[in-house]
């Protein structure tokens, strides 16, 4: 009998893997400290957790918060589907560099006040609530504030973080008219909206965001050992459930715009979504090793490809974007292997639906213009949004989605 | 104002009218909303003159709302449907209704939809 939450299991499993791989990696007291670390430093962008805390504490981070996400969703019986799976992996990836164990509570306890406030089920607001927690680097950076006592200021950034949380969901369904679904990562539209509203006024009485850039330069061979892992691992499972790799799912798969809400999960089923997942993971893998190296940030994009690879994104409609976004950091002015450079031609496969649904070109422009974006809109949100690329994406879907309309639009 | 509620009902039946405007060359479709605290039932009539074009709805439209209904996706999704006309949402609709049921005689197609709160 099929057992409708075996892809949670899987992926307890994985995260698993990932928290014995640390304590391997560092041990128990490095793993330890450097959790502490992780919990004590500011989050906001970029702060590369294995700069922080190393890479043992990170994987023990990470697989943690996979683990509270994935029980959070078998608790509410909620089975998995596209939609969960890309939140799922998303936190994970986050967990590498500005996600913690500690600081995704109070935007998560928001929602769930939220869903009381509505007098609605939690379930209906999960999904928002994990997705939520790209606001999660506000708890610490109102704990910097020197002017307060720390007992004052922690309950202040506990205080705000829960009322960004709050006021999440409308904005969260909202902003999808502004890009019409375009946008995968619409929750990075949506969290740089309200960062932006809450930094400016930070700044227009007198405080403001110190910058932060912390970035892991080196490969690390069990790094690229427990990736290569996962995603065989998902091959494989998805192997096991079905029988045969369904190659040719994978071709149909592929013909799909990626709009969202395209869930792989339903309409291809979950091993074929599986299996999507982990031939992205290997790919993109490689294009990171061959463009820069795996560290917190990098492996953070890598997951977040890796969970959308179950709702909309696949080879065809993301290498055009890449392939823009490539142009651009060739020709722009800033290095090719900066860090937001790469992290943009990573995070660009969020408009991946563009190419899928209107073709190559308007892909890579899509793809060219996120690059300029994301270097551009930190700014406004002072980092506090995790989902600094999401916000980049959703303005240029919003952008061009009525220039394409206006001039691809076919005659009635 | 409208509830929530009852602004993802409207978004529904627009949906589906999209579909039919959108997926079929010439077709009369009427439709009936009946509401009530605890579930809300909406019925297509639909007229077609194409018995291909009918059988090829009934398969796509069996596939799109044999999805369960998916409230955590519905919430974060939900304002996609209905208004966004330069592409197709039929499959978000699939993930905000209970039950359906496709009945086909001669050229009319019905379907039926239900909604639970």
């Amino acid at each position: 009998m099929k057992n409708h939450y075996r892809l949670h299991y899987f992926f307890i499993f994985i995260f698993i893997c990932f928290i014995t791989f640390g304590f391997v990696h560092d041990g128990f007291l490095n793993v330890f400290e450097g959790l502490i670390k992780i919990i004590k430093e500011p989050d906001i962008l970029i702060t590369d957790y294995f700069e922080v805390g190393g890479i043992g504490a990170t994987f023990v981070n990470a697989g943690l918060i996979g683990i509270i996400n994935t029980i959070i969703f078998l608790i509410l019986k909620a089975k998995p589907n596209g939609a969960i799976i890309a939140a799922i992996w998303t936190s994970v990836g986050f967990a590498m560099f500005g996600k913690n164990i500690v600081n995704i509570w109070p935007v998560m306890f928001g929602v769930w006040l939220y869903s009381k406030y509505k007098k609605e089920s939690f379930l209906n607001y999960a999904l928002i609530a994990i997705f939520s927690t790209n606001l999660s680097p506000t708890l610490i950076q109102f704990k910097g504030l020197e002017i307060l006592h720390p007992i004052f200021s922690t309950m202040l950034g506990v205080g705000i973080s829960i009322l960004l949380g709050f006021i999440f969901p409308p904005l969260a369904a909202y902003c999808l008219k502004f890009h019409q679904g375009y946008c995968l990562y619409n929750t990075g539209l949506t969290a740089g909206f309200i960062a932006t509203v809450l930094v400016s006024n930070v700044r227009a009485f007198g405080g403001d965001i110190p910058k932060r850039l912390l970035w892991y330069n080196k490969n690390d061979v069990g790094v690229e050992f427990i990736l290569m892992l996962v995603f065989l691992l998902m091959i494989l499972f998805s192997l096991k459930i079905s029988g045969k790799l369904k190659i040719d799912s994978i071709r149909e798969l592929n013909k799909t715009s990626g709009k969202l809400v395209t869930d792989f999960t339903v309409l291809y089923g979950e091993e074929v979504a599986l299996l999507n997942m982990g031939i992205m993971g290997i790919f993109y893998m490689i294009f990171i090793l061959l463009i820069s190296n795996l560290n917190g940030p990098t492996i953070g994009a890598l997951f977040t490809i890796v969970g959308f690879a179950a709702l909309g994104k696949h080879f065809n409609n993301t290498l055009p974007v890449v392939f823009g976004a490539a142009i651009s950091s060739y020709l722009n002015v800033h290095s090719v292997t900066s860090p937001a450079v790469v992290l943009a031609m990573l995070f660009c496969t969020t408009l991946a639906p563009i190419s899928g649904e209107f073709g190559v070109l308007w892909g890579v422009l899509a793809g060219f213009l996120h690059v300029s974006m994301s270097l551009s809109v930190g700014y406004l949100h002072g980092g506090i949004n995790l989902y600094n690329n999401g916000f980049a994406g959703g303005l240029v879907a919003m952008f061009l989605i009525p220039l394409i309309n206006a001039f691809e639009r076919r005659n009635a | 104002m409208l509830s929530k509620e009852r602004s993802k009902i409207l978004k529904i039946v627009d949906e589906v009218y999209k579909y039919f405007i959108e997926h079929t060359h010439t077709c009369h479709i009427t439709s009936t909303i009946d509401f009530n605290e605890a579930e809300t039932n909406i019925k297509f009539k639909v007229r077609l003159k194409d018995k291909k074009e009918m059988q090829d709805v009934i398969e796509h439209l069996d596939k799109l709302f044999s999805v369960q209904r998916y409230r955590e996706v519905e919430e974060l999704y939900w304002n996609l449907t209905g208004d966004c006309y330069t592409s197709d949402e039929t499959n978000l609709v699939g993930m905000m209704v209970d039950d359906f049921k496709i009945e086909a005689e001669d050229e009319v197609l019905r379907l039926y939809l239900v909604r639970r709160r």
